[in-house]
């Protein structure tokens, strides 16, 4: 197991430097989780005027905004090295990296790790506690199961888009940063129920851009509300591997591109 | 040391000295203002270089809008009880929200930290300007940028999609326009008193990214105040930061009326001036202790 | 060791439109035109080799040595290392290769150059015992030990490149390249360097690459040379066959004892005239130097007279320059380890 005891010995050393300003760090530990509290305070708020969204409680999108946070949360903190990809191109790190006897994408995604996301894990992760004691799901095996791979497959999700993004560097230096639509924005639409969008909106977002797979048809089989759908349930409950092929497809981008990259300087 | 701490505070002094002893004020006025103009018109042409990031940027405003528009219609279709904002009115609410988000006291005021922390400021205070000024000058300037290159197509591209209702009496487009202006000099006087903390933090992320969510929130960004609940809509009204968002854009769809136009202006006006004076003392006590520890 | 056939590489450089329009364009098509880095560059080095590959900037030296540490993908022709192909292999070829780019470290920033080094020992599965031993050997040779737990931010230039020039080796590479690993640094520290890279190749037999625009580098170190302008070679051999094959122009300094109006001698042409210093630069094949100092002798009174070999930095401007090259002549391979 060499690869993963090294990986977690460059994430040792990364959480060891960044505890080194601990002030800092606890300042903006707090500042994150501060900013997501209000984000969730503002959908209750809502809640308090209309009482109800396309039929779902709030809690119900609690559940929802507490599964994409999670997911996003994880995906910035063990995914920082694409998300931040960009200054390793306009610097030149990447040279360094492709001298070593290990594979690119290993060592970009072992470079990095953001332990100041904790914040943002742990509110999004109340919500969707406090959202589970409001509602009443049975859980079981399999279901405790099926959200642990739902939150992995969205995790998977936000990393390919980082992926994605990284990749694109090697051909513009400058990362795309349209790619926001799809991270940030993401969450965003992500915390309500799809049934609000527009078709081609939802259509968009569960076939090209898989987001929908990741969490709401996920959240949908949890919560029990399949029947309201009228979709097979078998492809609501394969839906979270979307995310991951989704990575997997970013992945192959990733080693195409690696191939076109053009170090600085000749 | 001291040769440095003589300097920068005969620099301090001096400046407060010319002020009173000009003989023909109103002509150093007019070249005061000349050359902050200039200031203004550097940090315009300072964010063209952001060009590409501007494009991407707009998209970005257009797709949160498009959600945000989404799901209040959907709230909308889901209630009975009559509104205090018709859902037009909440669609054109968020089309100003998002024009005009990158005027906010979120995004600039990074360059003031980094010329505290890296001690430049003591060589901008050797300089014939107001530091304070200078800063306040330089947001604007951003702060225009970003209303004619993102506001503006924000505006007109979601013209196309949604119905944005546009006020047909001129009085209020024009309490409008002078309400938008005071929310950009507050946003720029916030901004500079913030990170005006890097005297005495190494790093503002944390204070600014606290202050981010203190205005984000009681600005009335994310959720209109008069949606909110009265207690909590009672708080905001005693606070700044409606001033930023929900007063000009109030005024915009025609929810205050006569004095209470005047009454929102003058609260703005009010709160500008206390973050200028506000910062204005955090500045000068940074100042002192950058005199007493030398830089 | 090495083996580089007609290796190419070319960039595209994307000409960006101005304006906000221009902007918008660009993120949708994107004139280019297509550089030419290096151009079907030829040659091998044998194990145990030290090999100086020098070129003014821009040259095409550093995109040659990525290519071969594959760092870059070549656009054409071939390149293998210890049997390797470095693009297509190049985990495993990073296993038996050390580089070193001066202008740049490879450790990292935060961290002291002990965890540097612990951690390249896990990367590289550096043995314990093998490990130890080249920590050792290199505290000593390189003073490693002044600044052993510094963070490599904190350290000089000098400092800085003997750590990454000890980090190169940790795990005992076959082959070394060193791209400009004593630019920057002061006389003392790029002396110690040289030593260090020429214990290395001697006692090690590591095959080292060199490239440096430093000629000190080049005479101290390297017996032979490969020289690259304009993205193509402009000769490979020994240095000394170098100084041969250029030395067919020398160099000849007089002082007059009178400033005389006119010093034109026939088959030496002056290249500078200062008072009554002149220096000619003649070819001995044209006229020998005695028949040359005679000829003067029977003009002019003299005063001091001095024949001067050019040094390397003349000969290599020479070759920029003009392009005397005979290309079929230089390229010939002069040392015998084809």
């Amino acid at each position: 197991m060499h690869p993963l005891s090294l990986y977690f010995h460059f994430v040792k050393l990364r959480i060891r430097s960044q505890m080194e300003y601990r002030l800092s760090f606890i300042v903006e530990l707090f500042a994150q989780a501060s900013i997501s509290v209000i984000d969730f305070f503002m959908i209750a708020l809502l809640f308090n005027r209309f009482k109800q969204l396309a039929g779902w409680s709030l809690w119900e999108v609690g559940f929802l905004y507490g599964m994409i946070g999670i997911c996003f949360a994880v995906a910035e903190m063990i995914g920082r090295g694409f998300d931040a990809f960009e200054r390793n191109i306009v610097r030149g790190d990447f040279d360094t990296i492709l001298i070593r006897p290990l594979g690119t994408f290993y060592q970009v995604f072992a470079n990095e790790f953001l332990l100041r996301r904790l914040g943002r894990i742990a509110q999004a992760l109340v919500v969707l506690l406090i959202a589970n004691s409001q509602l009443s799901v049975q859980w079981s095996l399999t279901k405790v199961g099926y959200l642990l791979i739902s939150l992995m497959s969205g995790t998977c999700f936000f990393i390919g888009l980082f992926v994605i993004a990284a990749t694109s560097c090697f051909w513009t230096v400058q990362s795309i940063e349209v790619i926001n639509i799809f991270t940030h924005g993401g969450v965003f639409m992500g915390s309500y129920p799809f049934s609000i969008y527009r078709w081609w909106f939802r259509h968009f977002f569960t076939f090209i851009i898989p987001l929908a797979c990741v969490n709401y048809f996920p959240a949908l089989f949890l919560l029990g509300k399949i029947e309201s759908l009228g979709v097979s349930p078998i492809g609501v409950q394969l839906a979270p591997f979307a995310g991951f092929l989704f990575l997997g497809i970013a992945m192959l981008f990733w080693r195409w591109g690696v191939l076109h990259y053009q170090s600085t300087g000749h | 040391m001291s040769s440095q701490t003589t300097k920068v505070r005969a620099a301090v002094v001096g400046l407060g000295w010319r002020r009173f002893k000009c003989r023909d004020r109103m002509k150093s006025l007019y070249l005061t203002f000349h050359v902050y103009l200039a200031f203004a018109r550097k940090s315009f042409q300072k964010q063209m270089q952001y060009r590409v990031a501007n494009l991407a940027g707009l998209t970005t405003n257009f797709f949160f809008l498009l959600v945000q528009v989404f799901v209040y219609i959907a709230f909308y279709k889901a209630s009975t009880e009559p509104q205090p904002l018709s859902i037009d009115d909440i669609i054109t609410y968020f089309v100003l929200c998002q024009a005009s988000l990158m005027l906010m006291p979120l995004w600039g005021g990074r360059e003031i930290a980094d010329t505290i922390k890296n001690g430049s400021v003591a060589l901008q205070l050797t300089k014939p300007v107001d530091f304070q000024t200078y800063w306040f000058v330089d947001e604007c300037g951003r702060a225009y940028y970003y209303l004619f290159m993102r506001g503006l197509p924000t505006f007109l591209i979601s013209n196309i999609f949604f119905k944005v209702t546009i006020p047909q009496q001129p009085s209020v487009l024009l309490a409008f326009a002078v309400s938008m202006v005071l929310a950009i000099f507050m946003s720029a006087a916030i901004t500079i008193t913030i990170f005006s903390t890097a005297f005495w933090t190494l790093d503002t992320t944390g204070i600014s990214g606290i202050a981010a969510s203190v205005i984000t929130f009681f600005s009335g960004m994310l959720v209109p105040i008069a949606l909110w609940p009265e207690w909590l809509a009672h708080i905001a009204r005693w606070l700044p930061f409606e001033g930023l968002i929900d007063v000009p854009f109030s005024i915009y769809l025609g929810k205050l009326t006569g004095i209470e136009i005047w009454i929102a202006i003058g609260k703005q006006m009010a709160w500008c001036l206390f973050f200028i004076g506000f910062g204005r003392v955090l500045l000068n006590r940074g100042f002192s202790r950058l005199v007493i520890q030398g830089g | 060791m090495i083996e580089v056939n007609d290796l190419s590489k070319d960039f595209k450089v994307y000409h960006h439109r101005k304006g906000f329009f221009g902007s918008f364009v660009n993120l949708f098509s994107r004139k280019h035109r297509i550089v030419q880095a290096v151009d079907k560059v030829s040659f091998t080095v044998a194990r145990g080799e030290m090999v100086g590959y020098l070129g003014p900037n821009g040259a095409g030296k550093s995109t040659t040595i990525k290519m071969l540490t594959g760092i870059l993908v070549p656009s054409s022709g071939s390149v293998t290392v210890n049997g390797y192909i470095p693009h297509r292999q190049r985990k495993e070829n990073a296993k038996h290769i050390g580089v070193v780019f001066g202008q740049r470290s490879h450790l990292w920033f935060d961290l002291p150059v002990q965890e540097s080094f612990e951690l390249l020992q896990r990367i590289y599965r550096i043995p314990e015992a093998a490990y130890r031993q080249n920590v050792e050997a290199f505290e000593e040779l390189l003073n490693l030990g002044d600044f052993f737990r510094t963070p490599v931010r904190q350290l000089s230039l000098g400092q800085r490149m003997r750590a990454d020039i000890a980090a190169a080796l940790l795990h005992n590479p076959d082959v070394l390249f060193l791209d400009e690993p004593t630019i920057g640094l002061d006389v003392v520290a790029k002396a110690r360097i040289r030593q260090f890279i020429q214990r290395i190749n001697t006692e090690r037999q590591v095959t080292v690459v060199l490239t440096t625009h430093d000629l000190d580098d080049v005479e101290k170190l390297c017996k032979r040379v490969i020289l690259i302008d304009n993205a193509r070679l402009r000769f490979d051999g020994e240095l000394t066959a170098l100084r041969r094959l250029l030395s067919t122009e020398r160099l000849l300094s007089v002082d007059y004892a009178e400033d005389y109006p006119d010093v034109s001698i026939p088959s030496a042409h002056i290249v500078y005239q200062e008072g009554a210093r002149v220096q000619y630069r003649f070819s001995p094949e044209e006229i020998s130097a005695a028949d040359l100092i005679g000829t003067i002798l029977r003009k002019f009174r003299i005063v001091d007279v001095s024949i001067q070999e050019p040094d390397i930095e003349d000969l290599i401007k020479t070759v920029y320059e003009d392009n005397l090259m005979l290309e079929r002549k230089l390229t010939e391979p002069v040392s015998g380890d084809m």
